[in-house]
Parts: C-alpha cells; structure tokens; sequence
C-alpha cells in the first residue's frame, strides 16, 4: 500500500478520498452493484463512536458499513 | 434464452402451471413489496424458496384480460452477489423464467438502481421499469424524463408511486404487453468488452455470453451442457484480455462498465442532484449520547402505547365478546352438544380460545404492527440499525436484526416472520433463538400478574435483568459456538420521511392477516385439546411423569407444574389456568398465589415461564422459517435452560 492509504475505519468525518482497495475475496458482499470499486470517490460523512458503523457517501448513494468491513476498505486520501 | 438450462428445473410448488409469471425485482427499501401488495390484493401468500429458510412471496393480479403470478423476490442491489437472498433472486431468475420481470427502481438514485435494470437486460429477460419514489424524487428537485430513458433503453419506463398507488393501473396495463415478447433492448457498454460479448455470442447468446463472463464459478450450472462446453474455452480466453487490460476480475471490470453506462444513461435523462436530507436528524438520531436515550425514549413510548392502546381495544373486544358473542356461541354449542364434556371442551376453543386470539393477541399485535409500519416508513429503524450495530456485533448479528428483536417483544410469531430481513442462515439461527426467549406481551402479562402483584416492582425488574443477562449470554454463546463468522454491516441509509397513512395501514392490515392467519388454527385447535384434559380429569396425570423436575428440582407445587406444560399451548394461559386448577383444589382464596406458593416459588414460575419455548404458535414460524430440526433443537435448548435456571434460583433465594 503507498503510504497516503489508510484504512476507511480511521478516516475522520468530512474525509473524502479514492477507493484503493476492496475485500472483493470476502465473499458475500455486492461491493460491485453497490458501486464500491476502486478508483471510485468517496466521502466519510458520519463516523458513529465506540466501534460503530461509518456512514459514507459514494456515487453509488449513502451507505451504513460496519467497522470490520470498513477496516477492510483501503482509501487513497 | 435459448442457451439457458431447460425449464425442467421450474422452481417446484412456486409456480402455478398455466398463469403467466411476473417477477418483482428490486433493491431493498425502494417500496418492491408496497408495489407487490398494491398489485397482488389479499391474493399474496410466503412460501420458503425450495430447499433455503429464504421466504419468497407469491400472489396472483389480473392485468388487462390476463390473470398472472406475482413473484415478490427478495431486496437486492445486484445478481453476481453470494448472499444467500441474492443468490436466491438470481436463481429464482433463471430457473422460473418469468415472462416479464418489473425492475422497481429509486428514482432518487437513479445511476446505482439502473446498474440492476442493465443486468436483467443483459440476461434477456423482458422488463418493464417501475420508477418508484418519484413523487420524493420530485420534492428534492429532481426531474426525470421517463420517455427519454424508454428510448435509450428500448424498454418501457413507468413513474410510481407506490405507496398512493400512483403509476399502478399503467403497470398492470403494461405487463400485458411485454409478457412473454422478445426484449429488443439498446444499450452498449465499451468496445472491448461489447467486442468479448459479440465473439462469445456467436456460439450462444448475449444472455448466454454475460453469465459464462460473469459467473465463472458456476456458469455450468444455469447454461445448457453443449452451450457450456462450446462457450469454457472461448470465456477463459476473453476473461483473460479482459482482465489483462484492466488488471481487475473480469467481474468487476463488467461490473464497472455497468456503472459507466448507468451513470450516462442517468445523466442523459436527469435534471437536478440529491443529498442525504434531514442530516442534522440523522446525527441526532445515531449518535450514542443523543441516540440511546432517544431509543430509550421510543421504546418506552411504543411500550406505553402498546399496553394503552392494546388494553384499551382488548377491553372494547372482550366486553363485547362477552356480551354478544360468547352467550351466542354458549347457546349454539350447548343446542348443538348438549351439556357434556364434548360441549364444555368444545366451548374451551371456539369461546375461550377465540376469546383469547381476538381479545388478548390481536389489539397488541395490531397497536404494535402499527407502531412498527410508523417506525420503519419515518426511517427511524434505518437510524436504529445503525446505531445498534455494535452491541448486535458482539452476538454475531448486525444492525438489521434490531428490528426482529424489538417486535419480539410484543409478540414472537411476526418476529420470526421479520427474520427474513436478515441476510445469512447464522444471524437468522442466532436471532430467532433470542427472539424466542424475548418475553412477549403473553409472558409480560405473566410475570405482571404473579410477580409485580404479590412480590413487588423490584422483584419484576429483577426478573426482567435476569432474563435480559440470558439473551446477551445467550447471543455471545451462539456467536461463539456457532461455525462461520458474524457478518458486517453494509446498508443502504435513508432520509427520514413522513410516513404515508395509506402504506401504513395497508402493512399493518397486511401482517395483522398474516399472524391471524398462523395463530388462531393453533390457538383454537390448542385450547381444544387443553379443554379436552381439563374436562376428562386426565390432566392430572398428564403431569406425573414431571413431578421429579417440577418438585424435586423446581421445588414447585405439582399444580403449578402442571400450568407451565399446558402454558406451550398459550403462554398468558399459564396464570389463568394456575388460578383455576388452584380453586379447584385449595378453594375459593387461591386467587391469591401466595396462600399455596412461597415468594421464591411464585419468582421460579414466573421466571422458568418466561425462558422455557414460548408457544406453539411460536414453534410452528420457526420451523417455517428455520427448519424443524432447528425450531426442535431451539425448543429443547429453552425448556433445558429454564429448568437449570429455576432450580438455582430457587435455591439462592430460599
């Protein structure tokens, strides 16, 4: 990973930057119908505290992830 | 679709032979199944898919002169995913071959939901597009051109609101046009990869060529054999360019021209922008200092309503039960019967046992689908998900499951139900196992009637910590026990909105008919076979072979172990019927418990009353919705744990 990369859970409210990478492998998730691909913009709107979701919006529309996937989504700030 | 696997596999018991099929598509939360109870009527009946817990909805609506069957498949984004309800939608698709699919898109996002529209035509399947949402589409300045993107796509585009039934009777019109015709759909996604589809398709069909790109883990299985055979070589070939050109999974690189074209397409036929509105509602409403105590405050309201509300229409019912009804029924039986055992033990049912279902469940399932259908169309159980998501976490579950959880409370059977929200056969394992030991308004009224009446508040509150530690230890137990790993959170959120009466009402009336139509079989049939015992005397020996558990380890009285078996048949009964059977052995002053049982012994039978299997009409959804293996296994895994419970209970307390 180049060093601007940074996992999407330790991203701040109001952060915007680039999907880099996504757990494609993981199995379950739709990343690609919900148009979470890298090079793909995206932007932290909400983070909840105490290990909550992070909210985001993405030109796929506002989404809610979980912090374990959200630590699996590498973003290029 | 000729390069797809023959019809034999038509999805056995979900198909009505001879009417054509319909298939309802659509993200979840876009209003599919509003639409789908709009279109369908009373006609709407659940089935399992064939072999999954995945619960599918099948009704009938007439369209122009044509009668059809209606498929309400289950909420997803896309089709390539491995999501149990996604991979059941993809292969509902497939194997059904519905003769006209209606595609239910957000028109507040349009882009993301014509990336599912794309899909199905690329599959070749005839699709007729319901543009839902437009009136909310249209208040936040969006404008959209139907006609136009209906000549982008070559296929037909109808604006809707489904919550007023606005756009409705044109999509019934409609489908009578597209049923069974040949779609001429228009769009094209990049050169290389239309070039890839062009080759492939010389040896089978655009539909055949996306599936062996798309699905190259199990193309065999949805392609003919000889079509498969001829396209393998070919499709490793193409993925391999493909894929050497872009340097991603040819998966995603078509998933990617998908969204290129979509995000065109959108922008050709769309005239405004959309932020996430009510923002500021959103924070309040999610974050833990503002939004616990506003969960608090909402749960606490919809429990104040329920016992308000819910009293307020049992008491209308059952007064008039008593005054109209029951005396009707009294004459008729006892005409009927005369005034025997088989009368009085008929009378247990058809009096009582309606009685019960219509004066005692109804109004709080009513008052609390009520409160239910408000929560969900505001939004606010979106928010909730959210911010539960945590504390779900630790039980292996996410924030969906807030929603069953919360309506276990007022009632088991359409929490089970609510399940199906739920996107794995763990978290639905694990849930229903809590909602089952979730005390319902039955088991409340239990443990108000025996326990805060001649113990006290605190002692009911205790009983409540106790059972609430039972359900986070029990969750933390299966999360750890159970194979697999607890899924994460990815949600689509929502603005709040104002719910529409209409949709409201409709839904609640729509579940209320739902949970009517599971219980009260059960509950009738359940009272009769009680009344039966009760009547013969035979009940008496019904409980001897317990007396070990139920004196020796509960250090219960033998009549109120009796009680605790015969509560599986209704769970509020086990009050009434202790009380009864306690007159009729002690005399007139039992109604007092605490003249026959000492405080730690009334705690005990409230508290095993609680935990221990809640009902039959419980039993028979989870079975439904978990297998029977599974609703067997929970069952004798409650009534284990209240046993062991109650026994160390009572002996601390005592």
């Amino acid at each position: 990973m180049p060093p601007s990369c940074q996992r999407l859970s330790r991203l701040r409210e109001g952060a915007r930057g680039v999907i880099d990478a996504v757990p494609f492998d993981s199995g379950a998730d739709d990343f690609a119908a919900l148009r979470l691909l890298p090079g793909e913009l995206l932007e932290v709107i909400q983070v909840i505290p105490l290990g909550g979701p992070v909210l985001i919006r993405c030109r796929g529309g506002f989404y809610a992830l979980g912090r374990q996937l959200a630590d699996k989504i590498w973003i290029r700030v | 679709m000729s390069s797809l696997a023959a019809s034999c596999h038509s999805v056995p018991g979900m198909r009505r032979e001879g009417l054509p099929t319909v298939a309802l598509i659509g993200s979840p939360n876009v209003g599919k199944s509003t639409l789908f109870n709009a279109l369908t009527g009373l006609s709407a009946l659940t089935t399992n898919y064939p072999g999954t817990t995945v619960e599918v909805a099948v009704g009938t609506a007439s369209v122009g002169q044509h009668l059809v069957q209606v498929l309400d498949l289950p909420g997803t984004y896309g089709l390539t995913a491995a999501a149990e309800d996604e991979r059941i939608a993809w292969d509902a698709l497939l194997r059904s071959r519905p003769d006209a699919v209606i595609a239910v898109a957000d028109a507040t996002n349009l882009a993301r939901n014509l990336y599912l529209v794309l899909q199905l035509l690329d599959l070749g399947f005839p699709v007729i597009v319901a543009l839902n949402l437009s009136d909310a589409a249209e208040r936040s300045g969006l404008r959209i051109d139907a006609r136009r993107l209906e000549e982008l796509l070559g296929v037909q585009v109808v604006p809707t609101v489904a919550t007023t039934g606005r756009g409705l009777r044109e999509i019934a019109t409609r489908i009578a046009t597209v049923l069974g015709a040949a779609p001429r759909p228009r769009h094209r996604y990049d050169r290389d990869l239309e070039h890839a589809v062009a080759e492939l398709s010389t040896r089978a069909d655009r539909a055949g060529a996306f599936i062996a790109l798309e699905r190259n883990g199990d193309a065999a299985s949805y392609l003919e054999p000889a079509t498969f055979a001829t396209l393998r070589d070919a499709t490793a070939a193409w993925a391999a360019r493909l894929e050497g050109s872009s340097g991603e999974p040819v998966r995603v690189r078509v998933a990617r021209a998908r969204h290129v074209l979509a995000d065109r397409l959108a922008a050709q036929v769309t005239v405004g922008d959309v932020e996430l509105r009510s923002r500021q509602a959103w924070r309040v409403a999610t974050r833990p200092w503002t939004g616990i105590p506003l969960l608090a405050m909402v749960l606490a309201a919809v429990f104040a309503l329920l016992f308000w509300g819910g009293s307020l229409l049992a008491g209308v019912v059952d007064r008039m039960w008593v005054q109209y009804a029951s005396p009707l029924i009294r004459t008729l039986v006892y005409g009927a019967a005369g005034e025997g055992i088989a009368a009085r033990t008929l009378l247990w049912g058809v009096d009582a046992g309606l009685n019960a279902v219509l004066s005692v469940g109804l109004p709080y399932v009513f008052t609390f689908y009520l409160l239910l259908a408000v929560l969900e169309d505001t939004g606010y159980l979106n928010a909730t998900a959210v911010i539960l998501d945590r504390t779900l976490g630790r039980m292996g579950l996410t924030g969906r499951a807030a929603i069953p959880l919360v309506a276990g409370a007022g009632c088991n059977v359409p929490a089970i139900i609510g399940l199906r929200v739920l996107r794995t056969e763990r978290e639905r394992l694990i849930a229903g196992t809590l909602i089952t030991l979730t005390p319902c308004s039955a088991r409340t009224a239990v443990i108000f009637g025996a326990v805060a009446r001649f113990l006290g508040w605190p002692w009911a509150l205790a009983l409540y910590a106790i059972v609430t530690a039972v359900i986070l230890g029990a969750g933390w137990g299966l999360n750890r026990l159970m194979p697999g790993r607890g899924s994460t959170l990815l949600m689509e959120i929502f603005p709040f909105r104002v719910p529409g009466v209409r949709t409201v009402l409709r839904k609640t009336w729509y579940r209320v008919r739902e949970f009517a139509f599971v219980a009260v079989p059960i509950v009738l049939g359940g009272s009769i076979v009680l009344g039966a015992l009760y009547e013969t005397g035979w009940m008496r020996y019904a409980a001897m072979p317990l007396a070990p558990i139920v004196g020796g380890w509960l250090q219960l009285p033998a009549v109120a172990g009796l009680t605790l078996v015969f509560a599986v048949l209704r769970k509020e009964l086990a009050l009434q019927l202790l009380v009864a059977l306690a007159i009729a052995q002690f005399g007139a002053g039992a109604d007092d418990l605490r003249t026959f049982m000492s405080g730690p012994q009334i705690f005990t039978y409230a508290l095993v009353n609680t935990i221990y299997v809640p009902c039959v009409a419980t039993i028979a959804v989870l079975s439904k919705a978990l297998g029977w293996r599974r609703a067997a296994l929970i069952s004798v895994g409650t009534v284990t744990l209240a046993v062991l419970l109650g026994g160390i209970v009572i002996r601390i307390l005592q």
